[in-house]
């Protein structure tokens, strides 16, 4: 696979856009879920990762190869999704994107793209959803991305310092603040039900 | 982990996976496989030889079809190759703007010449219609004057003023566009001329036909000729009955000086005992309506110097420029010079010299991009409202074709939303967009809108 992936983006840095259309589709869900752990919602997170693909595409002659391209690609797409969020256009609305996604959640199965769930399963798992992704929206977006990268994408600190751009130490550090201050917040919902 | 709450933060992972993954799930997974779809779309915009980025794409060609012309704005294909160069830095774009902005402001530069010089030629032509000494008019005035007696007993500012008004009339121009500049001239001099009366506080005038006089077409009227051996201590114009200005040999010399630098002759003091006059501004009070026919078979009744004149029912005079119905009154009654200047201009209340072709600075070619984002910007609530509608995000392009006068006459959505009710909400949207006025050919604008939730 690693071979193939190599000769699609030799063909892709030779202009090859078919090629460059195949890496799209090898990574769009995972660079879909990068942007979507930024921004906190699907309509942002669709967008960052198209110009995060369109990016990549015109970036391609600057791709030196040392890194994965996988690892670069997540670099731009974390980028892409920052500066989408510092551009203010998303702050206000990332504070409950969490529970306005949940919301969501069963409430239009046709558009899910995952597995469907029994009625009192989709409520539990919509409640259990909802307070840890507003958790999680809570959480700075740096502290975010590094915590989900780490954690949901499976990526090394290794990794994580290459995409991000900062030293292995700075990416345990924000790890486990990112952990801590989480466990607070859900210590803290669950402290708050009745 | 070097963590010591390791199980804790083991579980903590697990249960960050397990929402997240329920969170990542919530996206329709044809919309994340249409991300391909709308990358490839993208590209293919890019490799276009047009701009095809929003939200600052704006591939303004010229050409109402939208076919690539010479004066599409090309900039270079966006390539892989380039380097990471192009990437959002906007720099060709720029470039390629500003080139064709150059091409079209040269353009708009050479057209002017042509504008310019023929203004210029009709304009000289205007002038020397103004200025050279030619024999002047007759200035009809409807009424008769009550009685020679009163004639006799108008003042030397009404005599001046009927000598200025008949050199005003002048001789009728020699091509009609540039009777019409020289006309435009003309009233802005004699604008001039009364701010500078008005200022220095003369009242002394004579009254020149109202405009309504002048109107009032071939009723009988007197013919005054002026004779400038005797204006200094003549006083010609009747009161009330209009007055006609005279032949015109006898006139001319009265301005003409000051225009073509003679030495002023004794009429010529009295005619600039108001400030004005030495300028010849009088002369500006041309008016179309002023123009008169010359007098046929020398018709006119010679005045005396002590302001005899003569009448002659209807005889060759048409409407002109002269004494008024108050010219006649003592320098108290008299109006003033401005009233003078705004009468014989045609009678507006004010010196405005909105008649004269004035240019109103560059003419615009096109839209500025700062003024198509203003534009669409304008509708983007509207576009955005699309989104509720019909709860589709994404770019949604539409290209729009814009009218010189600003007006949206057509609007497409392109792309993925091309023939989608969002497409076409947005269209909906973007017709109701204007611009700018400019002047020129159509222009085709692709914009681009993001409807997010």
């Amino acid at each position: 696979m690693a071979e193939d992936e190599s000769a699609i983006l030799t063909r892709a840095r030779g202009g090859d856009r078919s090629a460059f259309g195949a890496l799209v589709r090898l990574y769009q869900r995972r660079v879909y879920a990068a942007a979507l752990h930024v921004t906190g919602n699907h309509a942002d997170a669709e967008d960052v990762a198209q110009e995060t693909f369109v990016r990549a595409y015109r970036g391609l002659a600057s791709f030196d190869g040392r890194a994965d391209f996988f690892t670069w690609l997540y670099r731009i797409a974390v980028n892409t999704a920052l500066n989408r969020l510092r551009s203010g256009r998303r702050v206000a609305a990332l504070a409950d994107a969490g529970a306005t996604e949940v919301n969501q959640l069963g409430g239009k199965p046709e558009d899910l793209g995952g597995p469907r769930f029994a009625p009192d399963e989709q409520a539990a798992l919509n409640q259990e959803v909802r307070t840890v992704m507003a958790a999680v929206a809570e959480l700075s977006p740096t502290l975010r991305i590094t915590l989900l990268l780490a954690t949901v994408e499976g990526l090394s600190h290794k990794q994580i310092a290459a995409v991000l751009d900062v030293p292995e130490g700075t990416v345990a550090w924000r790890v486990n603040e990112a952990r801590r201050l989480l466990r607070e917040r859900l210590a803290a919902t669950a402290d708050a039900k009745p | 982990m070097s963590d010591p709450n390791s199980p804790s933060d083991h579980e903590l992972d697990q249960r960050l996976r397990a929402a997240a993954a329920a969170f990542a799930a919530l996206a329709p997974a044809d919309r994340i496989d249409q991300i391909a779809v709308r990358v490839d779309l993208e590209l293919a915009d890019l490799d276009r030889p047009v701009l095809g980025r929003a939200p600052v794409e704006t591939p303004m060609t010229t050409d109402p079809d939208d076919k690539p012309t010479s004066q599409s704005i090309k900039p270079p294909t966006l390539r892989a190759d380039d380097g990471g160069r192009t990437e959002d830095s906007g720099l060709h774009d720029i470039k390629a703007l500003a080139k064709d902005t150059r091409k079209r402001i040269s353009r708009r530069i050479t057209s002017q010449h042509d504008v310019d010089d023929h203004m210029l030629s009709a304009s000289h032509s205007g002038l020397r219609a103004v200025a050279l000494p030619e024999p002047a008019m007759i200035v009809a005035f409807p009424e008769a004057p009550a009685s020679m007696a009163e004639v006799r007993g108008a003042s030397p500012e009404s005599v001046a003023a009927i000598a200025t008004a008949a050199a005003v009339a002048g001789p009728a121009p020699r091509k009609r566009t540039g009777m019409w500049v020289g006309i435009g001239g003309a009233l802005a001099a004699a604008a001039a001329a009364a701010v500078v009366v008005s200022s220095s506080g003369t009242k002394k005038s004579a009254q020149p036909v109202a405009a309504s006089e002048r109107a009032a077409g071939p009723a009988p009227t007197i013919e005054v000729k002026v004779d400038p051996s005797a204006m200094s201590g003549a006083a010609v114009a009747p009161d009330p009955a209009p007055v006609a200005a005279a032949p015109a040999a006898d006139l001319t010399p009265v301005v003409a000086p000051a225009v073509d630098g003679r030495k002023p002759e004794s009429a010529h003091d009295v005619v600039r005992a108001d400030p004005p006059k030495d300028n010849g501004e009088p002369k500006d009070l041309k008016d179309p309506k002023d123009r008169v026919a010359k007098p046929t078979g020398g018709s006119a009744t010679p005045t005396t110097g002590d302001g005899k004149t003569g009448t002659k029912p209807g005889g060759g005079a048409a409407a002109g420029a002269g004494a008024g119905s108050g010219s006649a009154k003592p320098p108290p009654g008299e109006k003033s010079i401005e009233d003078l200047l705004n009468d014989a201009s045609g009678g507006g209340g004010s010196t405005k010299t909105d008649d004269t072709p004035a240019e109103t600075g560059p003419v615009k070619s096109g839209l500025e991009p700062k003024e198509i984002k203003a534009g669409m910007s304008a509708v983007a609530g509207a576009a955005q409202g699309c989104y509720g509608k019909f709860n589709e995000a994404g770019h949604v392009k539409v290209k729009a074709v814009v009218a010189p006068s600003g007006s949206v006459t057509k609007v497409d959505a392109t792309g993925e939303f091309a023939g989608t009710p969002t497409g076409a909400c947005v269209a909906a949207a973007v017709k109701g967009a204007s611009f700018p006025s400019w002047t020129g050919a159509p222009m085709t604008i692709t914009y681009s809108f993001t409807l997010q939730e």
